[in-house]
């Protein structure tokens, strides 16, 4: 029976990094969007977030049978409830992805030739702190977690930063109005899921010693 | 079973039995003594009542009576005469002389027998006598018999056999640990065997355990060659089982694709490049394939096949290797070929048209001779050309040792200034040569190819009136030559591609200033051969300096 419950807690966790590897495609595709200007890329991110959502409820479903069959205590019990958090989390980031994607499907008719390097910056700012998140998931590593989390403040600097291009964007063009709102809804978007990641690195940390005060926030 | 158990059990049931054999045996023995000692006591009883009876002094023998012996006197026709006993007239009054003690009697004197009472727990013994008068004398008493004796010790025997069990228990576990205990300490250590009959067991067992032994060191030093050998690898090394999970994997495999360092878990965990994980997938299949990936900035090549045990297979290898070089390498030929197609091309297209244009007269004559200077030029150009392309596939050929042969750089330094003397002339350029004598090894025509290029570059690359300064210097063991110039210089982003062929740094200045672009990889390629270093220091509108250090070949002086 507990040789069965092994198995199954080994397949949670391996479902958990699926769902991590699918969300950090989204982003992917969704960043080469943006950046490419490529429209397949925006409809790739919308086929995975449809993956991703099955996945989340997958993963929900597999958590309540295994609460309600094993009764699991200490370090699984604390296992379960994190991946219940951190699904809805990965959720989130499918979603603003895809709505990047969405935005880059509208934009990428125009052309934005203005200056983006703080928001790729951005980008591989929270792409690196997700797949870092999923990495110290794998890995167990708190560490890693903790720096997850202290990245957040590289990304919300960078997202001031993009607020004034943005601001000196509309100042110099006012033609370029719609455009600069559209990238500022795209860097709110990364903000968010780098938001969304240092919640995950939260939650692996939290499975892992059972304390939420380590992360430091 | 286990043999103590067994051992317990076979010695608790001998235990027992020999108890009840013991106690069985001895109420027999007993018995028979008892007996023994009955009839004895009757004989006297017997004895004492026939005195009795002479000296007619045995009334009834009361006496006798008391003492539970009945007496019985026969007369000749076996009538009784008198009985003590309490028995009834019936019994008195029957026949007694075909009892077996009274015939005996009247034959020998004396008789004896017993008889089973109608008790089976009592039997009777008889004791007869003939008396002078003819008369017998007959005494009997009651005692128990065998099986009264056996009854009236069962109880006993039971308490026995329970006291012995117990006491059988606790010896016999402490008896069988002893039995036992030789064989387990037999498993610690097979030279010391108690049993004699154990000892072929323990040599087999030594036997065997030193193959085992010998075994598992041959294994482990095999483990030990192919952990190396996976671990040294600069390729990437991953086996996969049926599941994906990750059974064995190298170092190179981790860093070449930015993997998570963990083993025994799915392939998940590990990696999650998606097509990694496709290409894997293909692989358990049981297709072989091959992905290239791009992770950070390299160039990464995946083999994937199946692995087959016994014709059944039972997971998959990857093998990983880093083919960034391969692939710049590839580039760069594909580059090369393309443009040395583009500058051949373009001299030609030139010649033709003007050929064209003469051919066809659109050409005033005044213009023809025009047009044949400039198929000249082109068709000059075309020549160095191809003449610095041969020159450069020469010089992928390694140089043989016996091509090599003292040179003084100083001399060709000179040769090359006196031979461009007339192009530097044109731009008003001042070319100077200093140094001392410095003699290394290598192929004359080369380091002058080499010297050439240099100067040539240096004054093509000037500005008007420049100067260019070549110098020889000996520094330790080495010969250095400095070729410095006045000229336009080489902006800093550009400083390490210049050695690349057909690069430029001002691509429309090419036609003005002439060349073929070749000049500095063939500088770049010669002094490889000559395991020279070439350095360069260059700063823009200021004149750039090329060092060139080879090493001094300080055996032979000229």
């Amino acid at each position: 029976m507990r040789e069965y419950y092994d198995v199954e807690l080994t397949k949670l966790n391996n479902e958990l990094v699926e769902m991590g590897a699918l969300i950090e495609n989204a982003i992917t595709h969704a960043v080469n969007a943006l950046t490419q200007k490529d429209i397949e890329e925006a409809n790739l991110v919308d086929k995975i977030e449809i993956q991703i959502n099955q996945k989340e409820k997958d993963i929900e479903a597999f958590c309540l049978k295994l609460i309600l069959h094993q009764q699991p205590v200490a370090k699984d019990l604390r296992l379960i409830s994190s991946a219940l958090k951190m699904i809805t989390d990965m959720e989130r980031i499918g979603d603003q992805s895809s709505d990047v994607a969405e935005i880059c499907k509208i934009i990428s008719k125009n052309s934005y030739v203005h200056n983006l390097k703080h928001i790729t910056d951005m980008a591989e700012q929270m792409k690196q702190m997700v797949t870092q998140a999923v990495n110290a998931f794998v890995t167990k590593d708190v560490v890693l977690a903790m720096s997850v989390c202290k990245s957040d403040d590289i990304v919300d600097e960078l997202f001031s930063k993009v607020q004034c291009d943005m601001i000196k964007l509309i100042t110099e063009d006012s033609s370029k109005g719609a455009i600069a709102l559209d990238l500022l809804m795209v860097a709110k978007y990364f903000e968010r899921i780098g938001d969304h990641a240092t919640n995950i690195a939260e939650w692996v940390i939290f499975s892992i010693t059972g304390d939420h005060k380590l992360s430091g926030k | 079973m286990k043999l103590k158990t067994k051992i317990t059990k076979k010695l608790l049931f001998v235990g027992i039995i020999s108890i009840l054999l013991t106690a069985v045996s001895l109420s027999f023995i007993f018995w028979y003594f008892f007996t023994e000692q009955v009839k004895s006591d009757l004989e006297t009883c017997g004895n004492l009542a026939a005195e009795e009876y002479y000296k007619d002094n045995y009334e009834d023998f009361s006496y006798f009576k008391e003492n539970g012996v009945r007496v019985t006197l026969i007369d000749k026709e076996g009538n009784v005469v008198t009985d003590n006993s309490t028995r009834s007239d019936k019994a008195k009054s029957e026949n007694h002389n075909d009892r077996p003690e009274i015939i005996e009697a009247r034959e020998k004197g004396s008789g004896e027998s017993q008889r089973n009472s109608a008790t089976i727990e009592k039997t009777s013994y008889y004791y007869a006598r003939l008396l002078d008068n003819g008369y017998v004398l007959r005494v009997s008493q009651e005692a128990d018999s065998v099986f009264s004796l056996l009854k009236g010790f069962f109880p006993l025997v039971v308490i026995i056999v329970l006291y012995v069990f117990a006491i059988c228990l606790i010896f016999s576990a402490e008896a069988t640990n002893g039995i036992i205990r030789p064989i387990k300490d037999m498993v610690i250590d097979p030279e010391n065997v108690t049993y004699e009959e154990l000892i072929p067991f323990s040599n087999i067992i030594e036997v065997q355990r030193e193959k085992i032994k010998k075994h598992i060191e041959n294994l482990k030093q095999e483990k030990e060659k192919i952990n190396v050998l996976i671990a040294n690898m600069s390729e990437g090394f991953v086996l996969f089982d049926m599941e994906k999970n990750v059974l064995m994997k190298n170092e190179s495999a981790v860093k070449l694709l930015q993997a998570n360092d963990v083993i025994k878990v799915n392939i998940i965990n590990f990696s999650r490049a998606e097509k990694f994980i496709k290409a894997v997938d293909m692989a358990l299949k049981g297709e072989s394939n091959h992905i290239d990936l791009k992770i950070e900035d390299k160039e990464i090549q995946v083999l994937v096949s199946p692995v087959f045990h016994n014709n059944v297979q039972n997971g998959a290898i990857a093998l990983i290797m880093d083919v960034t070089e391969k692939k710049k390498a590839e580039n760069m030929r594909r580059e090369f070929t393309a443009n040395v197609s583009h500058e051949l091309k373009t001299p030609l297209t030139s010649i033709s048209g003007y050929a064209e244009m003469i051919e066809y007269g659109m050409a005033k004559p005044e213009d023809v001779k025009v047009f044949a200077h400039k198929i000249c030029d082109e068709a000059g150009r075309l020549v160095a050309l191809i003449s610095d392309i041969l020159k450069l596939s020469q010089l992928d050929e390694p140089l043989e040792q016996n091509q090599k042969q003292n040179v003084n750089l100083l001399d060709i330094a000179k040769e090359c200034s006196e031979n461009l003397k007339i192009n530097a002339d044109k731009r008003n350029i001042k070319v100077s040569c200093k140094g001392e004598d410095a003699v290394i090894l290598g192929d004359k025509s080369l380091i002058y190819e080499l010297v050439y290029n240099l100067c040539d570059n240096a004054i093509r690359y000037n500005k008007y009136g420049g100067l260019v300064e070549i110098s020889i210097k000996k520094k330790e063991d080495k010969a250095i030559l400095t070729v410095k110039d006045t000229g336009i210089g080489i902006p800093p982003e550009h400083q390490n591609r210049i050695f690349e062929r057909f690069y430029r740094v001002d691509k429309s200045r090419s036609k003005k200033t002439g060349g073929t672009g070749l000049g500095l990889a063939i500088v770049k390629y010669i002094a490889e051969q000559h395991n020279a270093s070439i350095s360069l220091d260059s700063k823009l509108n200021q004149g750039t300096e090329i060092t060139v250090s080879f090493m001094l070949n300080n055996n032979e002086n000229i």
